[in-house]
């Protein structure tokens, strides 16, 4: 890092973050005057042009890559379009232990004054509670799933290259040339296409105002700058944000400031989940680099500098505010953007280059919360790139995380990609596959597998909320065999999934309807081309998910019925149901022989392993394929965030031993502390399920440091990866860190502030975790290799 | 054919190069006093207890046959336990289990080939124990099987056996490694149990007949780190080109634990591990031999 980057990355770190309600306030004011004046998408884009006119813009001292999406770093607005905060969200945000977000007076006074009684009733999420039927709510209060657009607009795409050689200006002759083509007296579709585009042409308007608004404000602080230095920079800003977005960009400089527009503009048009992401940056810069290498215009130091200011951009982003259930299964400050490393180029052949390591370096240095960033690992992909990425993953924080670039493409093809897309794809957020530029790849809740069993034991009835909210498939005594009792729970799935299903087409029908996002649709292929928006179904590719949660907890759980009550008839299903109400009290012996004698999941066990790809293959037959309101199918994704916790705080006890409230387990890793038979064994279950037929599946790995002191302990881990990934693994992580240092740092936080871990599928600060998330961390098999 | 092992080490890192699975015979010649697979000795069964997983629930003492309990945990030399199993059968925490299981040779290559994604192209399989040696039967007819299924195989021995054992085992393993603890057959015979002279005897036999040995010497601090017990070593070694590395193994306190669970108490005292310092000299010394020396498996 320079002095300049060390800089800024420490004031991006120690700020605290803060709400601002200006967004709120320029969305209520433009509402209140405009309303019932345009069309929807029209609406939204012209509230989008509003914001770019009026909003605060900032440019920091010895900043190069310049805009903020608040009116400074770390500054975070609100959406109240979407969600509505009342004054107890806002002091909850402020007040509560982890992930809190400053709120002051003024800001609750706005809100009390101007912003609630505006949007109250107005808002998405609260026409969504009225809308959704009393079935729907009584599943979400119990904990079968989550709703991922309660509070946050459907995002979950990346960017290809097509800004690299595009400008706004030729976007908006696209939109013009789409709009010349509309046949207005055949196409039912005829003014709908027309708003749409219109809009899509005004949100491009937007974005070089926005940007113009920055180069006149460089430009200024220029004339009244005394350091020469520092005034030449100032310069080059302003002479970066006249050119672009307007026209494509001609250097390194001008492409990254490009996309950071693009960032910020789709962030604040809506709040869209799992932030906006370059996707992949190696592949996307490396023409510009080289063409400026040669010419001498750019230096490798100064490119690397640029780009540290780059990633300190995401840095100074957290996520929007979340409360309720969206905190509970997403309780982080990271926004997900997920740097795609290495993979390959559209024609097949190796897409790793010098900037590859060059980002790796820096995520090195800066070891910043954001961007997170990955590996693309392909067969073809050079053991240079992996044993680098592990150089960088031994320091513990969790980054970068690697995929399986081949499976990543397979994935897609078999969901109907061409190959070229398929390979220009990767993955984004935690562990999402998508095509890049070209795809709406929502995720839309996690859903509690072993909740569901919990129901089924108790037929339909849910324990904890007392109702009966699922179908009578039969009291425990009712089922003679293993089969009775699997068949049973398929169904309640089927019932579950349903509800689930059924809420969503509501929902992004909502938002298809109220809250188009214009902008992002420029961005996306083939929105122009369709005339329809992002959250209309105009990307190429829509691809809804639903993550499932517990794998690990629901095999083990089925295991130990089918083995104790079934085959071993050590005690009947309704004697064990009777233990499991009572969370185990006074049967701690047969806890313990649940917990140690039965065939658990991550052993390279087949009793186990048969009975998780049981689950799975059920999962993928009741939801892949069915339709969304997109034009598209639902798939299957197996990834957690912090679900897992919040699931199993609303889960009794279960058969596999676990006691009530305590986590699930996450991803597909095995149950916390349930693999004995160190790491190969956990790789050859994970690999059990099929990972081709999901569109991501999330493995944890812990290891010692002790692990990785020689070159010896890289080749291994290389060899171990590779080894997962000839055998289709879709993606793993790893936390090298002792138990030891975790134990300290919960004692000593203050200590260890910059500890960072990783989680499920993005890092984060230890200390910044709730206390279950930290011992669930903690209770993770540590494997040494012996 | 049925052998006796007493584990199945999967993603094993110090027994040889690459990935490996290691599998533990049951039964050995010698008797070291800091061995670190103490319940690899005999060639027996035996009953181990983990007592920190004890919850003294008592269902040992209900259900053992010859009604040897008296106390919620017991333990075979305390009685006369004939090892039926039992009380592991219904012990729900696993504090109690038998150290050895028989195995059909079939059935272990299964298991074995079960990580042959993760061997690659330098690892493998290596037999250890125990004395791999001593189960030939059993340890050749796997070679075999392994051999015709191109899994790379390594023998950790002590280098006790007949020769024409060694010669036939020689024929269907990829890599010797063989574990040399001194030259002085005095000294060994004191901490082994047994003198060396077959031993140094096998070690050159090998070295005429077999490409690749790794040879593992345990540093033991006081007992075989001075100075001309190592340079005999390096001196012994010196003209055995068949000898591709040597490997120090420090010693590690891991065989006290195992020796506690199963009542062994000539090895529940306490060796010194060398230091760095003693290491290095070591290594400097055998570097005279013109051979790569490693710290380290």
């Amino acid at each position: 890092m320079t002095s300049r980057t060390e800089l800024l990355r420490r004031q991006s770190i120690d700020t605290h973050p803060r709400i601002t309600c200006e967004r709120a306030l320029l969305m209520t004011e433009f509402y209140q005057k405009y309303s019932g004046l345009y069309s929807p998408p029209v609406m939204r884009a012209m509230a989008f042009l509003h914001l770019c006119k009026n909003k605060t813009i900032y440019i920091g001292d010895g900043e190069l890559i310049v805009g903020e999406r608040g009116p400074a770093p770390k500054v975070v607005p609100t959406y109240p379009e979407l969600t509505c905060h009342s004054i107890e969200d806002l002091k909850i945000l402020n007040s509560r232990q982890k992930t809190s977000y400053s709120v002051d007076d003024e800001c609750i006074r706005v809100y009390a004054e101007k912003i609630i009684p505006y949007w109250r009733g107005r808002s998405i999420r609260d026409k969504m509670f009225s809308i959704l039927l009393q079935e729907w709510k009584d599943c979400y209060e119990a904990g079968i799933y989550t709703e991922f657009m309660e509070q946050r607009a459907p995002g979950h795409t990346v960017l290809d290259d097509k800004i690299y050689n595009k400008g706004m200006l030729d976007f908006k002759k696209e939109i013009a040339e789409s709009i010349a083509k509309i046949d207005i007296q055949n196409d039912p579709r005829a003014y709908a296409k027309i708003e749409q585009l219109k809009a899509m042409d005004i949100a491009c308007d937007a974005v070089i105002i926005f940007a113009k608004r920055h180069s006149e404000l460089a430009s200024e602080l220029a004339k009244n700058c005394n350091n020469p230095q520092r005034k030449a920079e100032l310069e080059r800003i302003a002479e970066v944000c006249s050119h672009v977005p307007a026209y494509a960009p001609r250097n390194f400089y001008e492409a990254l400031q490009y996309y950071w527009f693009c960032h910020l503009a789709v962030i604040t048009e809506l709040n869209g989940w799992d932030s906006f992401n370059p996707g992949h940056l190696d592949q996307h810069l490396l023409s510009f680099y080289k063409r400026e290498l040669d010419s001498g215009s750019l230096t490798p130091e100064f490119a690397k500098e640029l780009l540290e200011c780059f990633f300190i951009k995401f840095n100074n982003h957290p996520a929007p505010p979340k409360v309720g259930v969206t905190a509970e299964e997403s309780g982080t400050y990271t926004d997900f953007a997920n740097i795609n490393i290495g993979g390959l180029l559209r024609d097949g052949s190796d897409g790793s280059n010098e900037i590859s390591h060059l980002l790796l370096d820096i995520i090195d240095e800066m070891h910043l919360l954001q961007p997170s960033s990955n590996i693309q690992l392909s067969k073809k992909t050079p053991d240079a790139l992996l044993k680098h990425a592990l150089h960088v993953i031994s320091k513990g924080y969790g980054f970068p995380s690697l995929f399986n670039a081949d499976a990543v493409i397979q994935e897609q093809l078999r969901q109907g990609k061409t190959v070229e897309d398929a390979r220009a794809g990767g993955c984004s957020g935690c562990v999402e596959t998508g095509a890049f530029g070209k795809e709406a790849f929502i995720l839309t809740g996690y859903f509690n597998l072993p909740k569901i069993l919990e129901i089924t034991l108790h037929n339909g009835y849910d324990p904890r909320t007392k109702k009966q909210i699922g179908l009578k498939t039969g009291e425990p005594s009712e089922f003679k065999t293993f089969d009775d009792l699997f068949s049973a729970y398929r169904k309640q799935l089927n019932h579950f999934l349903t509800i689930k299903l059924k809420g969503n087409q509501i929902i992004e029908q909502l938002y298809a309807r109220e809250m188009p996002a214009p902008f992002l649709s420029v961005l996306i292929d083939d929105c122009i081309k369709k005339g329809m928006d992002y959250n209309e179904g105009g990307a190429r590719y829509n691809n809804s998910y639903i993550q499932m949660v517990g794998i690990g907890s629901i095999t083990d759980s089925f295991s130990a019925v089918k083995d104790v009550v079934f085959e071993k008839q050590k005690l009947s299903l309704e004697e064990l149901v009777h233990i499991l109400d009572s969370d185990f009290a006074n049967a701690e012996q047969i806890r313990q022989w649940l917990l140690n004698k039965t065939h658990k999941y991550g052993n390279d066990d087949d009793y186990a392993d048969s009975i998780m790809r049981k689950i799975f293959d059920v999962l993928f037959e009741e939801l892949d394929g069915k339709p969304n309101s997109k034009g598209g199918c639902y798939r299957v994704e197996m990834l957690p965030t912090t679900c897992h916790i919040y699931f199993g705080q609303v889960t009794g006890a279960l058969p596999d031993g676990r006691k009530a409230t305590k986590p699930l387990s996450e991803g597909i890793s095995p149950v916390q502390g349930a693999d004995r038979n160190g790491p190969t064994a956990v790789f050859k279950s994970a690999a059990k399920l099929d990972h081709i037929k999901t569109g991501g599946a999330l493995l944890n790995m812990k290891f010692s440091p002790s692990f990785l002191q020689t070159e010896e302990g890289f080749d291994k881990l290389a060899k171990l990866i590779r080894a997962y990934f000839k055998m289709d693994g879709h993606h793993v992580q790893f936390n090298i860190v002792t138990t030891d240092t975790l134990r300290k740092a919960q004692k000593n936080p203050q200590e260890y502030r910059d500890l960072i871990v990783r989680v499920a599928g993005y890092s984060d600060y230890f200390c910044d975790l709730s206390a279950s998330l930290q011992e669930e961390i903690i209770s993770r098999t540590e494997h040494i290799g012996c | 054919m049925r052998g006796l092992i007493f584990n199945i080490q999967k993603f094993s890192i110090n027994d040889g190069p690459g990935i490996r699975t290691t599998v533990f015979l049951k039964g050995c010649p010698l008797s070291c006093l800091w061995c670190h697979n103490p319940e690899g000795i005999s060639s027996e069964k035996q009953l181990i207890v983990i007592k920190n997983r004890c919850i003294s629930c008592g269902k040992c003492i209900e259900v053992c046959p010859d009604n040897l309990g008296n106390s919620s945990i017991f333990h075979q030399s305390h009685n006369k336990c004939k090892v039926c199993g039992e009380c592991v059968k219904f012990c729900p925490t696993e504090a109690r289990q038998i150290v050895g299981t028989k195995i059909e040779d079939e059935q272990l290559t299964r298991e074995i080939l079960k990580d042959r994604i993760f061997f690659d192209d330098d690892g493998g399989v290596t037999f250890s124990g125990g004395e791999p040696l001593k189960q030939f039967d059993f340890l050749i007819s796997v070679l075999e099987i392994l051999q015709r299924n191109c899994i790379h195989t390594a023998i950790d021995t002590c280098g006790y056996a007949h020769p024409d054992i060694v010669r036939s085992v020689a024929k269907v393993a990829n890599l010797f490694l063989f574990d040399l603890k001194f030259i002085s057959s005095q000294k060994h015979k004191l901490y082994t149990g047994i003198p060396n002279d077959i031993i140094l005897e096998n070690l050159l036999l090998l070295n005429a007949i077999h490409k690749n040995i790794w040879l593992r010497i345990p540093v033991i601090e006081g007992i075989n780190t001075d100075e001309s017990e190592i340079e005999k070593i390096a001196r012994f070694i010196a003209p055995l080109n068949s000898i591709k590395q040597i490997n120090l193994l420090p010693y590690h306190e891991i065989g006290i634990s195992k020796a506690i669970r199963i009542e062994d108490d000539k090895r529940v005292n306490k060796y010194v591990s060398p230091s760095y310092e003693t290491l290095d000299r070591i290594k400097e010394i055998l570097k005279t031999s013109g051979k790569v020396v490693n710290i380290g498996g």
